[in-house]
């Protein structure tokens, strides 16, 4: 889908230098008005954006506000049992009505001049609409229906909450692609989730560069010392990575090995410690679980708004939500599955400690994207080389050895923004 | 269990933090004791995630090792206002805390704020933490959360 049509001329040419995108110019991660195309592309456009888990809203009238790019929502369950999003912004004069993360609610009602909104998003009354003592009031041509609350198009898939500001967006399974399906209902197969709860974190960084970041298996088994040491993620082990058509969501899947030295991966690798033994085991006390079916690490990035983790034993979708080219919050939900037993969601807890901003596998992530944004922002004419694997656009790899998955996401880039 | 002893805790606590005295800090717990880092959304709202949970001695050395040996994070310094505890019960307190962080070359600002939720225990080597979760008010997390709060 080739969206460049309506966009006005770009004040300055396309960044890109050439015609591929082994090459990344430093201006994707901090040109304002690149930023807004973003926005307008992929936010709130053509894309379907993560807003929750099901089990976070479990019961009538509970609510969760969350954010799609800079814009608040608010998704909620209606009577019915189905789901909503709302624009958090009063029909009225803008306000960002309901200021609660969280909450159960039978209507809500702007406290400004306390418009009531019904759980579908519909206005339902208007404080002195009839005017007072014959008065004021709104003229006769002022009608409730023609004032309701913006509504975005929802997709529940098996406990996954997936939202649109865009009419016109194309169904969830082809927007996430026959190639990328079988391994996201891997996960979400229709079992009941349990929420166990946040960790969130400002990263001071493109929001792109946490997309390239999951979409990048060259640097777990070098800068993740605690990955490649306890034999986590390693350029030797079974993997695969698979891509859509388009080149804008991916999945790199791979099953462990035991860890210990692998002359080949491990030489020159400065960040491998052999002597380095835990104390407490239970950190990666590690169990197999059925669904898995092989792998144990399937890391999904679905364009533009989440990643979804599944990392041996520990879930969670991470959502993105960009405030500016250089910043972005970073919203971690960490969930299970209803029938686990009380050893298993401890498990997860634990494994837990290995995510997140104090995570020990993905501190480092948040870290080296603000250590890139620090630099790349200063040299706005420079530009990143992203040639490991080749010079492709971006294609499905039976390896972990390439950075074809980047590759494929600014392929869609450049059509999609007509750069 | 007297305020004192509870004060005498925090400040060696902190210290020992701020000093980046991670076998101090380890020290001061019972070997069985549970420590957490924890938002307070998921603690109001009774959800049992923790960025950092440390199930006991063990657990504790190992967050230790991998700050010093593991982990990639800019250079920085922390600083732990811990206020007076609120003893409550026999073997409970609350302590407010605000934890400022340095990151070299940047300009300081709060990395958490919240209240130390303790459980304390009487040892032969003087008052203990059996349990404590640093609940902090702020759920966004300045980037990285590196040393124990
Ligand atoms: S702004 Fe919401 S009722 Fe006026
Ligand atoms: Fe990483």
């Amino acid at each position: 889908m080739n969206q460049s049509a309506e966009w006005l001329p770009l004040s300055s040419p396309t960044p890109f230098r050439n015609s591929g995108t082994h090459r990344i110019p430093n201006r994707v991660y901090t040109d304002r008005e690149l930023y807004e195309r973003e926005m307008a592309a992929f936010f709130y456009k053509g894309h379907w954006c993560y807003v929750a888990l099901e089990c976070e809203i479990p019961n009538a009238g509970d609510f969760k506000a969350t954010m799609i790019g800079e814009r608040p929502v608010i998704v909620v369950r209606d009577r019915d049992g189905s789901v909503n999003v709302l624009e958090n912004r009063c029909a009225h004069k803008g306000a960002k009505f309901c200021q609660k993360e969280f909450g159960n609610a039978k209507v809500f009602v702007c406290p400004y001049h306390q418009w009531g909104y019904r759980l579908n998003g519909d206005l339902a009354g208007v404080p002195m609409k009839n005017g007072v003592g014959g008065q004021g009031g709104m003229g006769a041509d002022f009608k409730l229906e023609e004032h309701g609350l913006n509504t975005l198009q929802v997709h529940v898939h098996n406990g996954i909450v997936f939202a649109s500001f865009d009419p016109n967006v194309e169904p969830f399974e082809s927007f996430v692609s026959a190639e990328l399906m079988p391994f996201f209902n891997r996960t979400f197969d229709g079992r009941k989730l349990t929420l166990l709860g946040y960790n969130r974190q400002r990263i001071r960084g493109n929001w792109k560069l946490m997309q390239e970041n999951i979409k990048d298996p060259y640097h777990p088994g070098l800068l993740h010392v605690f990955f490649v040491t306890f034999g986590l993620w390693r350029a030797d082990q079974k993997s695969e990575l698979r891509i859509d058509p388009h080149g804008r969501h991916a999945q790199m899947i791979s099953t462990r090995n035991s860890g210990g030295e692998n002359a080949e991966v491990t030489k020159g690798v400065t960040s491998f410690k052999e002597s380095l033994k835990l104390e407490d085991p239970r950190l990666m006390d590690v169990v197999q679980e059925d669904w898995w079916g092989g792998p144990t690490a399937v890391m999904q990035t679905i364009f533009p708004s989440v990643i979804i983790q599944q990392q041996v034993n520990s879930l969670s979708t991470r959502q993105i939500i960009p405030r500016g080219p250089d910043e972005f919050d970073f919203v971690w939900t960490h969930f299970g599955f209803a029938d686990d037993t009380p050893e298993m969601t401890e498990r997860r807890l634990k494994q837990a400690n290995l995510f997140g901003p104090a995570g020990l596998v993905s501190l480092d992530d948040g870290e080296v994207i603000e250590y890139c944004q620090q630099a790349t922002t200063a040299y706005p004419d420079g530009e990143c080389v992203v040639e490991l694997g080749g010079k492709d656009g971006g294609q499905p790899t039976p390896h972990m050895v390439t950075e074809t998955l980047i590759r494929g996401m600014y392929r869609y880039y450049r059509r999609t923004l007509g750069l | 269990m007297s305020l004192l002893d509870a004060i005498e805790l925090n400040a060696r606590y902190g210290d020992a933090l701020d000093r980046f005295d991670l076998l101090a800090w380890k020290a001061l717990f019972t070997p069985n004791a549970v420590y957490r880092a924890q938002a307070r959304e998921n603690f109001d709202r009774g959800l049992p995630l923790a960025a950092i949970y440390l199930d006991g001695h063990g657990m504790m050395a190992d967050r230790i090792m991998t700050i010093e040996k593991t982990l990639v994070f800019a250079p920085r310094f922390v600083r732990h206002l811990i206020g007076l505890p609120k003893l409550v019960g026999n073997s409970s307190a609350r302590t407010p805390f605000c934890i400022v962080q340095t990151v070299t070359t940047t300009l300081p600002e709060i990395l958490a704020t919240g209240c130390y939720h303790d459980t304390l225990a009487a040892t032969p080597e003087g008052v203990r933490l059996a349990a404590r979760n640093a609940v902090y008010d702020n759920a966004l997390i300045p980037n990285s959360l590196v040393y124990p709060l």
